[in-house]
């Protein structure tokens, strides 16, 4: 029983930072209709600026710290972004937007090399995370309970500002119906980089928090923004709540897959990317194409 | 000249979740006659032309074009049956030249599209050209699409829509958007066409002088429902026509 | 009429090609071995690249994921090589017609989406195929690729392998071309400019566009053959969707709206990258830099570029016009009327 529910526990922790890097980036598709692929630079932005700012202090005032800044920086980042370079392919063909957003990826992975090199750095828990507890019989790291709870957290953020405020119902036009939006007087450019500087904030605070759980290295952003993809098709373009819930069956797939069938394993995730594209490209709960 | 309908639509109705956009429309299109399709806006007058050429699928009803039925068709079926739309929104290929578009429409008749062995032959060059003669594009045959005016994009438009030699040409609010001059240009050239092929007209238009003057029957829609049709006195004459969309509101 | 003074559709090459290919023919009396083979690997990706052009410039299609062909060219000779000893020559014929085969399997299931969709569909067939390889170890050598003597004798000489290289790119570069200049490819950019008005001329869309496709991947495997001439191995890497980016990259550098574009494209890339790697010690920042600046400020690429050069310049010096626009400017010149075949100037119509 025990091991169920920590395998179980386990998936849900990959699928938290998972959930944050894709909500941001389903948002940004949804309403601007931008595939982002330098998406997963911000992440990787994120889990190497904690790096640096946490350094080997193990002591932990620094991670939080991070926690906070880091992801604001990276928006501030994103918002430039946005103004100075994406403004311009709104409205083009869809090979211009790929093509710049592509380009970006390559920019920014490229800066990230230079600043953080090519070896892998870690980012040691913080003291008031550290440790483990027993859960049903078995050990859990604390630090995955927060990550697990920080999801969640981030979630009903999300949920809150989405079906709650005037600006979440803007975003909400801008997926499901944009003649409403239009018509309704919103300031189209700004609403735009707002959601793009939320995106991109959720990209880097997804970073930060991922960065002791797994060895940040050159290659984070190729990887992490193939599973966001995944995440983000499978729930629907668009859709926060299909952002969960893909999250949720691309970690059970990854923790049990592994188990049941290594070798096949990882082709599954890519085979329920290519069924969904294929027969439901709006996913789980996104808005169907019109 | 035979009467029996080219194009006879019986009880065509399309909704869209709960809100019927057209609803029970009978239609009967004479061939070689021009027949107007007027309505205020929301009539449901696009989505019938959709329905007609195939891009929405009818909720139920009939579409029967030649004798045969044509509801459910892909577009691409539709038109090779000789059932044709020129658009409201100006539907050209902007970074074509004119003469580039006009033989690719052509090369589509011809069954040529497959083509992958041969360049593009002289054949269907020397057809575009008469076409572009025809129409007063020729001088603007190495132009791009994009670069034409408003007027001369429309003409355009409908070239290509004639270009597939259809046996029935609709035409979406073909004179929106233009000058005076322009509209007399494209009228011309539409009656000219319908009387000299035989092509049979069906259009939707805003501007009733030009309904009233060229038409050989006019339906009218409300709502997405036909409330009257027949010669354009008779429709003239009628009140309803006269309540809801001559004299009073939409 | 105009008509009259239209050349029918001939095979003029142009200027820049003759050129290219006499500097290409003097390569092994020149080039050392290294930088032959630098051009060699120019050449093919040249293929690759025109073979995706095919679907982005010419279709409108953009594919992250012609890799899977790549990949599955390169593949089929070395797994035929090292499962079945078969002789290279029987395999270079056998690898893009499997490309082919698998392309128009995936194009049937991917181009019934939308574009956004499409783009992401192919690139998540590139990864699949990129992560069997990589995990099936015992068929396909996993992670390490394939390595071995699986070249026959003859292409072991450089010289021989790089006429052999140039000769098959030549080939199919030359098909490529019958098939963008020919009614199939005109229609096919017209999909591209308006899909819904060529449906509504009587074009079934799905199919051409399904067609290109399979052309694309039949070429894109045979590039991947190429590939396997050159480094005499196969890695799983062809497959990822990063490499699926080369082709892309290529094509709008290079220019996506003429034929050679992306050919262009992959030599600059090929030298630039030599440069850079020596120079900056890594070439991703001046290369994501340069697309940026290209898609954004220059649309046609270098080859757009270096014809609006030629037009401008061709207002001072009109001989350096291109060809059919100097017939064009002989006709109006000869008359400002369109004229019939009998002299009689035709009066505008109505």
């Amino acid at each position: 029983m025990s091991h169920y529910l920590i395998t179980f526990l386990s998936a849900l922790t990959e699928a938290s930072a998972l959930f944050i890097a894709a909500a941001g980036l389903t948002l940004v598709f949804g309403a601007l209709r931008i595939i982002n692929i330098a998406h997963g630079s911000f992440y990787a932005f994120g889990a190497f600026a904690a790096t640096t700012l946490v350094g080997g202090a193990a002591g932990g005032w620094r991670f939080w710290l991070a926690l906070l800044a880091v992801p604001f920086a990276v928006a501030v980042l994103g918002g430039v972004t946005e103004i100075s370079v994406l403004r311009r392919v709104y409205g083009k063909d869809h090979l211009a937007q790929l093509v710049v957003t592509y380009a970006l990826f390559l920019i920014f992975g490229d800066i990230m090399l230079r600043l953080w090199g090519s070896a892998a750095r870690s980012v040691p828990v913080p003291s008031a995370l550290a440790g483990s507890i027993t859960l049903g019989g078995g050990e859990f790291p604390v630090y995955d309970l927060f990550a697990i709870g920080a999801a969640a957290g981030v979630g009903l953020a999300l949920w809150a500002l989405l079906q709650r405020t005037t600006l979440g119902w803007r975003i909400r036009a801008a997926v499901e119906d944009r003649e409403l939006l239009a018509s309704a007087g919103t300031n189209v450019p700004l609403l735009f980089t707002t959601v793009f500087v939320i995106g991109t904030l959720l990209a880097a605070l997804a970073g930060v928090l991922a960065a002791p759980l797994e060895s940040v290295a050159p290659g984070l952003d190729a990887s992490i923004i193939i599973s966001a993809f995944i995440v983000s098709v499978i729930g629907g373009l668009g859709s926060v709540a299909g952002a969960a819930i893909g999250a949720l069956v691309i970690a059970l797939f990854n923790t049990v897959g592994v188990l049941w069938a290594p070798t096949w394993e990882p082709a599954f995730i890519y085979l329920a990317m290519i069924a969904v594209l294929a027969l439901r490209p709006w996913g789980l709960l996104g808005t169907a194409e019109r | 000249m035979s009467t029996q309908p080219l194009l006879e639509v019986r009880g065509l109705t399309k909704a869209f979740g709960g809100f019927t956009a057209v609803g029970g429309v009978d239609l009967a299109v004479r061939p070689g006659t021009i027949h107007s399709v007027i309505g205020p806006n929301g009539a449901g007058k696009t989505t019938l032309f959709r329905l007609l050429t195939g891009v929405h699928r009818p909720t139920s009803g009939s579409i029967r074009f030649g004798g045969r039925e044509l509801s459910g068709a892909r577009p691409y079926v539709v038109s090779r049956r000789g059932l044709t739309q020129s658009f409201q929104i100006t539907n050209v290929f902007p970074k074509m030249t004119v003469l580039e578009s006009v033989q690719v429409a052509i090369l589509a008749r011809h069954h040529r599209s497959w083509d992958f062995v041969s360049a593009r032959q002289d054949k269907v060059t020397v057809e575009a050209m008469e076409m572009l003669d025809e129409v007063g594009l020729a001088q603007a045959m190495d132009a791009q699409a994009q670069t034409l005016s408003h007027g001369d994009q429309r003409v355009l438009e409908v070239t290509l829509a004639l270009a597939t030699r259809p046996r029935l040409l609709l035409l979406d609010e073909p004179t929106a958007g233009m000058s005076p001059a322009e509209t007399g240009r494209m009228v011309d050239l539409v009656t000219g066409l319908a009387r000299a092929r035989g092509l049979t007209v069906v259009l939707s238009e805003h501007d009733m002088d030009i309904v009233f003057c060229v038409s050989d029957e006019v339906t009218v829609l409300h709502r997405g429902r036909v409330i009257c049709h027949g010669s354009p006195a008779e429709v003239q004459a009628d009140p309803q026509v006269a309540e809801v969309y001559l004299g009073g509101g939409e | 009429m105009t008509t009259i003074l239209r050349k029918p559709a001939s095979l003029r090459v142009p200027a820049g090609v003759i050129a290219l290919i006499v500097v290409l023919a003097l390569g092994p009396r020149v080039l050392s071995t290294a930088a032959l083979l630098n051009v060699q690997d120019a050449v093919g990706l040249a293929l690759f690249a025109c073979a995706t052009n095919l679907l982005i410039g010419y279709g409108g299609l953009v594919s992250f994921g012609q890799g899977a062909f790549y990949g599955i060219g390169a593949y089929t000779v070395a797994l035929a090589w090292m499962h079945l000893n078969a002789s290279f020559w029987v395999t270079l014929v056998v690898a893009p017609v499997v490309g082919g085969v698998a392309a128009l399997a995936v194009g049937l299931l991917a181009l019934r989406t939308r574009q956004l969709y499409f783009a992401l569909l192919t690139l998540a067939v590139s990864q699949l195929l990129y992560v069997i390889v990589q995990q099936q170890e015992s068929f396909t050598g996993g992670a390490d690729g394939v390595f071995g003597p699986m070249l026959p004798g003859f292409l072991l000489n450089p010289g021989n392998a790089y006429w052999f290289t140039l000769a098959v790119a030549a080939i199919g570069l030359l098909v490529l071309w019958q098939i963008t200049r020919s009614p199939f490819g005109m229609t096919l950019r017209a999909i591209r400019e308006n899909r819904e008005r060529a449906e509504a001329l009587g074009v079934n869309v799905f199919l051409h566009q399904l067609l290109a496709f399979t052309f694309s991947g039949f070429f894109c495997a045979l590039a991947g053959v190429l590939y396997v001439v050159w480094g005499q191995s196969a890695n799983p890497n062809l497959f990822s969707w990063t490499e699926s980016g080369y082709p892309i990259f290529m094509a709008v550098l290079g220019g996506q709206y003429m034929f050679l574009g992306p050919a262009l494209g992959a030599l600059i890339y090929e030298q630039a990258r030599d440069v850079l790697l020596a120079s900056f010690s890594d070439s991703q920042l001046v290369f994501g830099a340069v697309l940026l600046v290209i898609i954004l400020a220059a649309p046609d690429g270098v080859a757009g570029l270096l014809n609006r050069g030629r037009r401008l310049l061709a207002r001072r010096w009109p001989g350096l016009a291109p060809a059919t626009s100097r017939a064009a400017a002989a006709a109006r010149a000869s008359g400002g009327q369109d004229t019939k075949p009998d002299g009689r100037p035709e009066t505008a119509v109505r």
